[in-house]
């Protein structure tokens, strides 16, 4: 049996969960899990398990990266072209 | 970013949400034992003291006692739960009363009939749901709340506003994965808090267990508009010579100046309209009323 974290514990991690990262962007799951399975939102898995985790601060950055850009009117092939040929930590 | 919020007000935030807050029924006496349950479920999990090595035979003992009072709530006890949670969540602001949608509809208007429902704050609404979506449907572990939350909501009948058939399918296989893994998920996850009528209703409900998964689609709906959450309206306009487009917006027009909250969404090649926290269909019809043909549109609930 495992606790759910206090958003002050999440912010102070270095990765978080998908479940984790709807609360902290406020995206809908089945958003980030499009982008993940797009390949627009980087994640390491684990070996022992199946659980995918995010690098909180790039994957923030990343979502409100994206956001903004459809906002704008970009489409996803055009974000995915750009994000491929951005580092992590420049998408932000 | 979301506030953080206890088991009670987020189950407060989705199980309220669209309920009466006047009048009964009997969706909202199952909301209402969701929240006297989730009272019950903090003082038994979520304090300090619980937090560490768990006696799990006196927890069960514990949550059947406290559940057979949830079935047998006095009305007044029910009531002051009711107004404790809505005060609390509208003075944190996500929580407003606004007209029910139910007033809009042709039969309720013309008898000048007043319905108000509360509203949960979209963000709110969606931050609980949508966390909870997140953590049942990925493989990883499940977290107390979590299972918590989904047992609520399975109890109070609002899972299809939440999750659709197949993912329903997928929780009920996660469940009872991790029920055999944790015994005390498996605790939580028999415990039953339905009563009288709705007990009826499930035992029947549970031989065709797909019908409630999606009330409108199988028609379920039809046998238990009782125990739906949201009603299918009907309301009066202008059909012949129109277009959906405009038959859409004559809709959103009148509703926006009632108060509620709504927005067109695309999906796939259908437009749908998210009024307050759910989805409607728009159905052009024509209804008789004694002789006379009215025309207008039906709104009916989309699930997921």
């Amino acid at each position: 049996m495992s606790r759910q974290r206090s958003l002050e514990k999440i912010l102070a991690s270095e990765y978080v969960s998908i479940g984790e990262l709807t609360r902290l962007t406020g995206c809908r799951y089945s958003t980030l899990k499009y982008y993940t399975e797009e390949g627009m939102l980087p994640f390491e898995q684990a070996e022992e398990n199946l659980t995918r985790r995010y690098r909180r601060e790039e994957s923030v950055q990343r979502i409100e990266f994206i956001r903004l850009r459809r906002q704008e009117g970009m489409s996803v092939p055009e974000l995915k072209k750009i994000l491929q040929s951005l580092p992590d930590s420049q998408s932000g | 970013m979301g506030k953080e919020y206890t088991l009670s007000q987020q189950y407060g935030i989705v199980g309220l949400d669209g309920m009466d807050c006047v009048h009964g029924s009997m969706a909202k006496r199952a909301a209402l034992r969701g929240l006297a349950a989730a009272a019950l479920l903090e003082k038994l999990l979520f304090t300090d003291e619980t937090d560490g090595e768990r006696d799990l035979v006196k927890l069960e003992a514990g949550l059947s006692a406290g559940l057979e009072e949830v079935r047998h709530i006095k009305k007044k006890t029910a009531k002051m739960l009711e107004k404790e949670m809505a005060n609390l969540l509208q003075a944190d602001g996500v929580m407003e009363i606004v007209p029910d949608l139910l007033g809009s509809d042709l039969d309720y208007e013309t008898a000048g009939i007043d319905l108000k429902v509360y509203r949960s704050d979209n963000n709110a609404w969606l931050s609980v749901t949508e966390s909870i979506r997140g953590e049942i449907l990925e493989e990883g572990p499940v977290t107390l709340e979590c299972v918590s939350l989904l047992w609520l909501f399975r109890e109070n009948g609002c899972m299809h506003e939440i999750f659709s058939v197949r993912e329903q399918q997928q929780i009920q296989s996660r469940m009872q994965e991790l029920s055999l893994s944790d015994s005390l998920y498996g605790i939580i996850w028999k415990q039953e808090f339905h009563k009288g009528l709705e007990l009826g209703a499930k035992a029947f409900l549970r031989g065709k267990r797909k019908l409630f998964q999606n009330p409108y689609l199988e028609g379920v709906n039809l046998l238990f508009p009782f125990l739906d959450r949201r009603q299918s309206i009907f309301m009066e306009q202008v059909i012949v010579g129109t277009s959906v487009e405009q038959r859409r917006e004559a809709v959103k027009t009148t509703l926006l100046q009632k108060g509620h909250c709504v927005e067109a969404i695309k999906n796939g090649t259908e437009t749908l309209l998210q009024i307050d926290n759910m989805y409607y269909r728009i159905w052009p019809k024509t209804i008789t009323v004694g002789r006379v043909p009215v025309q207008g549109v039906s709104l009916m609930p989309v699930y997921r």
